[in-house]
């Protein structure tokens, strides 16, 4: 118990130096210090608003993804899933693919909602389409069909691209595909609120059921789960959240991968104790990767995506030695 | 929404050449050794006269005749060419190459999203002419491939528009006009740089790209016309080529002028609309918010004197007589 107070309180502290690193980073200390002394000028305080937005919406993005990251790891039975691996970005990146291209025109009228709506249905028809491919075979079955249906949707991202694009939204949609948070809004930072709000909610619930499910779903089904429907239950969750989020930030890979790791190795697999944890950690880990964006290239920053990457990959690469190693 | 020309388009380069590498990789197999092949008729009818060139890239080419089956592929390099009266020489252009009007009526060539590299041989081309602005110098190994040498222009300033002009005019054996027109051209120059002597620099920024937004950085010809016209580049400290900047980057400079490179007026307003943030800038409010030819300002051919001029009289309209 005394562990994990540490364990807590470390975080929390990490969590506060890298909210106060991203937010001066750059020469923001005067704009912070006025803001501290209550008299920002108008154009202080829009400044601030892009970093604030900026800020809320790595540390959200990061939170969401490593939730999902854990709930699909239960999902497969799998350690070294991860949504990215598994197409639901993919399937979000033809959805935004569809609006930005004209192709599904945008309603003005919900046009807050519009963008993270079509990302979700991306990504439900593409992990619905993992699932159905894969039907009753072994979790590795859904890792590869998982890179099938991710093909399938980049391959249709490609031909709408092609085929109905002018050079403008070829643009928007690629540098989307980068995945960076120069592009951050309000109503990015307001979805992805939303969004981590279903996930703890839902965590919470289903902390047990999560718990069964992550024993394999021979094992979870012997002791009583309906396998086949909590699954679909679950890919509901991680469609809507990692689809709407992804809609505003693009792909982020890896986040999902690493954060239930090093959660489970600090608070153990318990999903009641780790979800709000991961969610928390896997903010920081991502405003942290976003700061350091920013500092390698000021101002907007590499795609944050490419340090994720660039750290994942590694790990990824440890995660599957040591998975072979013990048989 | 603002568009960066069809011609200056760095994505345009990526996807030309990815899979144009595919295409020229089978052609190869297919065309085999009669790419070596000659237009016997030409040989005849020309009186032999060999030609040595370099490009800006030191590139040696060395041609037994003067071309006289030329490809342009840059919208830059195609405005020199119209501008030496060089079309009898000039077989075909790239699709993007669009001004003048009257260069719309030699054959086109698509070159986005994917480069047709059989209509280009189709042509019998004795030589092709590209930017770096556009294509990336593998380019000019996959010409090569098939006996097609690339003569490559890098423009990084106004000389290098000059020098690039010398060089076309002797290719294709215009050097008379080529000399009339650098002259002409210098002429803006000196005038623009005496007009401007004592003028404040003011802070601009020009839009190359609006989602997201990016500018030019401070080793590009922009920067040069904008401190020859006076002005202050805010991403002069950036050393990318096209730096994406944020909306609190912009905030923070404060730019007295915004350029944005579109035909219609309602391309601003809709830039605005996206980042409603900015309606705090002093150009905003001051209403120096400035639609621009995009062709003219963000091509790197002839016409960048022309952007120089146009970018003097927008921030100082009372120096000029």
């Amino acid at each position: 118990m005394k562990l994990k107070a540490t364990v807590w309180i470390g975080l929390l502290l990490t969590t506060i130096i890298v909210f106060n690193i991203s937010l001066l980073e750059g020469g923001y200390l005067s704009i912070v210090e006025a803001w501290t002394n209550g008299n920002l000028t108008v154009v202080q305080e829009q400044i601030l608003s892009f970093r604030l937005s900026r800020i809320f919406t790595a540390f959200l993005a990061g939170a969401v993804l490593s939730m999902a990251g854990f709930y699909i790891q239960a999902l497969v039975h799998n350690p070294l899933a991860d949504p990215y691996l598994m197409g639901v970005s993919s399937g979000a990146g033809f959805g935004v693919t569809l609006l930005t291209t004209g192709i599904i025109p945008f309603i003005g009228l919900y046009s807050i909602w519009f963008l993270p709506l079509i990302a979700f249905g991306g990504s439900l028809a593409s992990l619905f389409l993992v699932l159905l491919l894969s039907r009753g075979q072994h979790p590795f079955g859904l890792l590869m069909a998982g890179i099938a249906v991710s093909s399938l949707f980049t391959a249709l991202t490609g031909y709408c691209i092609y085929q109905f694009s002018d050079e403008l939204q070829l643009r928007s949609v690629m540098f989307w595909t980068l995945g960076s948070f120069n592009r951050s809004s309000w109503e990015g930072v307001y979805t992805a609120l939303v969004c981590l709000g279903i996930s703890l909610i839902y965590g919470r619930i289903r902390s047990s059921r999560l718990d069964v499910l992550s024993l394999g779903g021979d094992t979870a089904s012997g002791l009583g789960l309906k396998v086949k429907t909590f699954r679909k239950e679950v890919i509901w969750v991680i469609a809507l959240t990692v689809g709407a989020t992804t809609a505003f930030t693009g792909p982020i890979g890896f986040v999902g991968l690493m954060i239930p790791h090093f959660t489970r190795a600090l608070l153990g697999a318990s999903h009641r104790n780790a979800l709000p944890f991961a969610a928390i950690l896997g903010g920081t880990f991502l405003l942290a990767c976003d700061s350091l964006a920013k500092i390698l290239l000021p101002p907007a920053g590499l795609p944050v995506s490419i340090i994720t990457s660039l750290l994942g990959i590694p790990f990824f690469l440890y995660l599957l030695h040591k998975k072979n190693n013990s048989g | 929404m603002v568009y960066l020309s069809k011609s200056t388009l760095w994505i345009n380069r990526f996807i030309s050449t990815t899979l144009f590498g595919f295409g020229v990789s089978f052609l190869l197999i297919c065309i085999g050794c009669n790419s070596g092949s000659t237009n016997p008729n030409l040989e005849e009818k020309i009186p032999l006269l060999s030609l040595s060139l370099e490009d800006d890239i030191g590139q040696k080419i060395h041609l037994d005749n003067p071309p006289q089956r030329i490809i342009s592929l840059s919208p830059a390099l195609s405005e020199m060419m119209a501008l030496l009266g060089a079309q009898k020489v000039w077989v075909a252009r790239s699709q993007a190459c669009d001004y003048p009007e009257e260069i719309k009526s030699i054959p086109e060539i698509i070159t986005y999203p994917e480069m047709d590299i059989e209509g280009i041989i189709a042509f019998e081309p004795q030589l092709v002419l590209a930017t770096a602005d556009i294509f990336p110098k593998d380019l000019i190994a996959r010409f090569h491939q098939v006996n097609i040498p690339v003569w490559y222009a890098q423009t990084d300033s106004l000389e290098d528009i000059l020098r690039q002009i010398k060089s076309l005019g002797k290719i294709t054996e215009t050097s008379d006009r080529a000399e009339i027109i650098i002259d002409s051209l210098q002429k803006i120059q000196t005038q623009v740089q005496e007009l401007g002597k004592g003028q404040i620099a003011y802070k601009v920024l020009l839009i190359v790209n609006s989602n997201p937004i990016m500018a030019f950085g401070g080793k590009s010809l922009m920067q040069q016309i904008f401190t020859l016209a006076g002005a202050k580049n805010i991403a002069e400290s950036l050393s990318q080529p096209f730096p994406e900047l944020t909306a609190d980057f912009i905030l923070q400079q404060d730019p007295d002028f915004i350029l944005i490179p579109a035909e219609e007026p309602s391309q601003a307003t809709e830039f605005l609309s996206h980042y409603p943030a900015l309606s705090q800038l002093r150009a905003v409010r001051e209403k120096r918010i400035i639609l621009v030819n995009p062709s003219v300002f963000l091509r790197p051919g002839p016409r960048a004197f022309t952007a120089l001029q146009e970018l003097q009289k927008i921030l100082h309209p009372g120096v000029h007589p």
